[in-house]
């Protein structure tokens, strides 16, 4: 019997069992949905990993403190400091890029009628080594700068999203649509050259920088926590010396180059542990840090993966179900079916066409199930929406691959039922 | 040449270690061509013998000659083949699809055989015409009455032009009217050539063969 044919006549019995059919559908539409969900989210983030990598630069080391949850001061392990950070400079001055970070939440920000909490960060000049994506308007904070411990600040505005670019659903959550005080006054105030009171010091706008829009980020995830001003390091050694207690966050080191990596490392291992009694100290390169998130990620992505599988396998079990009780309804025309002259192979393609169909069109759905999730977590240009061609493919494929499977047992018991007794059967 | 010819056929119905012997050797044949009506009373082995002549059962002995091929030699894919090109069934209940339309229903068959669908559409209107069913080529057979049922399902049978036509009591759940109107258009199908075999209760309705073969307990009596 002609394919088409066959297809016709299996479109017409899953019609003729609607709600039968509609069940193993969603099922399976929901498992391709999954499916092609997590094949989107993994190719997504693996292009933008090697994206963020490649603009970064492949050197990239962070020396960072171990965390310590311990709070009571007794116990409190000496920390990074910016001394750390003098040091490395002077013993490895081969490096490229050597930026310690200290940062300091909830000072006091004034400027004109405006009173606020800001957080600030102390850097170096060295700090715009790193992969620098912003705007400048000013200029940024100089050596002599640190040498005069001078009240200068470079203020970070909010790229935001580029204008008449969709916002991605999560991004309109109330959580993540917050305007910050301080935020909001530096896009709205041009503040170039004025004073701005941090903690009761005055500080002289030197510069600008403004981020670049959240959608067009090519970063791997914004680096720092929301800082809105970047004073030199020097400067709140000086006049926070309580805040600065803490000491650095972070030291960012640069080699420049990839097969540097292993010494460096080496060398800051041995150089901190000389200055530090216990290595209270930790040294991961970016490209580790990235293959730490994508593990985290692909962990993550494994649960959705799990649940497309069992949704899936439930689809096909449905399939086999529906298919196995479409067998026995009609015994009897498979009987005439025979007897006016199908062949085995008929009968069996017959009702392995209709579980396919119903495969295929599950898998269809699933595509613009799993497509409209993508879009409401998604906004214009985010790493999900990299549309690679064959992951709607591959999709339907093992929904097809399932109808497939999941009828190929009851279409042999249809195929098998011996003419004369299915005939017989009312 | 004959069409149909059977020796010594022997079928054993193998149930739960009781063998039931339905044909205990049945020797016939049919020529080209002729109306041979099967009587004999329930149980006696007709309907056996005609799932046996329609390739849709095996026999367990003897052999059995279709059209010069050996049934017993044949692939179940083979007796498929030849059911399709070579037979049409008529049987009691009418045994159509009821969901699908009369010319539907009279299509099937030859979509089994690879026949075009514009072609086969246009056959099974000619064949339900020719019947006539002219105007009711696309109701179901549930909008049919018994007698029209038959009709579309002599139409099916025919729909491939088989040499052989095997009509299980083609009659038996029909009025007296129709079912003078089956006998008439049994009786035109084979005066156009096609062999013709019928299992009836009715005497009547044996009377109209050319020969009738009476069968009882498995064997063939005279």
């Amino acid at each position: 019997m002609r394919i088409f044919e066959t297809a016709r006549t299996g479109f017409g019995e899953l019609w003729s069992h609607k709600t039968r059919s509609l069940l193993s559908f969603f099922a399976i539409s929901i498992g391709t949905a999954a499916f092609m969900y997590t094949f989107a989210s993994i190719s997504g983030l693996n292009r933008r990993m090697a994206n963020a990598i490649k603009l970064s630069g492949p050197g990239k080391l962070m020396v960072e403190n171990e965390r310590n949850y311990d709070s009571s001061s007794q116990n409190q392990k000496p920390q990074l400091s910016y001394d750390d950070a003098v040091a490395i400079r002077r013993d490895m001055p081969w490096l490229y890029m050597v930026s310690p970070i200290a940062a300091n939440w909830g000072r006091k920000f004034l400027h004109g009628n405006t009173y606020a909490r800001a957080s600030v960060l102390g850097i170096t000049p060295e700090w715009s080594r790193r992969d620098w994506v912003y705007k400048l308007r000013g200029r940024f904070i100089t050596d002599s700068d640190m040498t005069g411990n001078a009240r200068v600040c470079v203020l970070i505005e909010d790229g935001d999203w580029t204008p008449g670019k969709k916002k991605p659903a999560w991004a309109r959550m109330s959580m993540w649509d917050y305007a910050d005080p301080v935020s909001d006054h530096i896009k709205h105030y041009n503040m170039l050259g004025e004073n701005v009171g941090i903690d009761n010091h005055e500080y002289k706008v030197v510069g600008i920088i403004k981020q670049p829009p959240l959608d067009d980020d090519p970063r791997w995830f914004r680096m720092g926590y929301g800082e809105q001003m970047l004073i030199p390091i020097t400067t709140m050694l000086h006049f926070m010396p309580q805040q600065y207690q803490k000491g650095v966050q972070r030291i960012d080191i640069d080699t420049g180059d990839e097969k540097t990596l292993p010494l460096a490392k080496h060398q800051l291992t041995v150089l901190l542990k000389n200055r530090h009694s216990d290595e209270n100290f930790k040294i991961r390169s970016l490209s580790e840090l990235f293959q730490q998130a994508l593990a985290n990620w692909r962990k993550q992505s494994m649960t959705i993966l799990a649940i497309g599988i069992v949704a899936i396998l439930s689809g096909g079990i449905g399939i086999m179900n529906v298919t196995l009780a479409t067998v026995f309804s009609r015994i009897k025309e498979i009987g005439i079916r025979r007897a006016i002259g199908a062949t085995k192979s008929d009968i069996m393609l017959q009702f392995i066409t209709e579980a396919v169909l119903l495969g295929f069109l599950g898998g269809v759905f699933g595509i613009l199930l799993g497509y409209g999730f993508i879009q409401y977590s998604a906004a214009d240009d985010w790493e999900l929406k990299v549309f690679i061609w064959w992951v709607p493919a591959v999709s339907v494929l093992i929904a097809v691959a399932t109808g497939f499977l999941f009828s190929l047992y009851p279409a042999y018991t249809a195929a098998k039922l011996d003419p004369v007794e299915a005939l017989r059967y009312e | 040449m004959d069409t149909v010819s059977c020796a010594n056929l022997v079928k054993v119905y193998r149930d739960a270690g009781s063998d039931y012997t339905a044909l205990k050797g049945v020797t016939f044949s049919i020529a080209q061509g002729e109306f041979v009506s099967i009587m004999g009373p329930s149980g006696c082995g007709k309907s056996t013998l005609l799932n046996i002549l329609g390739l849709l059962d095996n026999t367990t002995s003897g052999s059995y000659v279709l059209d010069g091929r050996n049934a017993s030699e044949l692939s179940d894919a083979e007796r498929s083949v030849l059911r399709r090109e070579k037979i049409g069934f008529v049987f009691q209940s009418y045994n159509l699809l009821p969901r699908i339309s009369a010319q539907e229903n009279v299509c099937l068959p030859m979509s089994y055989a690879g026949v075009e669908r514009s072609e086969a559409k246009a056959r099974a209107k000619e064949l339900l015409e020719a019947v006539g069913l002219t105007h009711k080529i696309n109701k179901t057979p549930l909008q049919l009455s018994g007698g029209e049922r038959q009709r579309v399902a002599i139409a099916r049978a025919l729909s491939n032009r088989p040499s052989l036509i095997l009509a299980d009591e083609p009659t038996g759940n029909l009025d007296s009217v129709s079912s003078k109107e089956i006998m008439e258009l049994l009786l035109k199908l084979n005066s156009q050539g096609i062999t013709m075999i019928l299992v009836t209760h009715d005497p009547g309705v044996a009377a109209r063969a050319q020969r009738t073969i009476h069968i009882q307990d498995g064997v063939l009596v005279n």
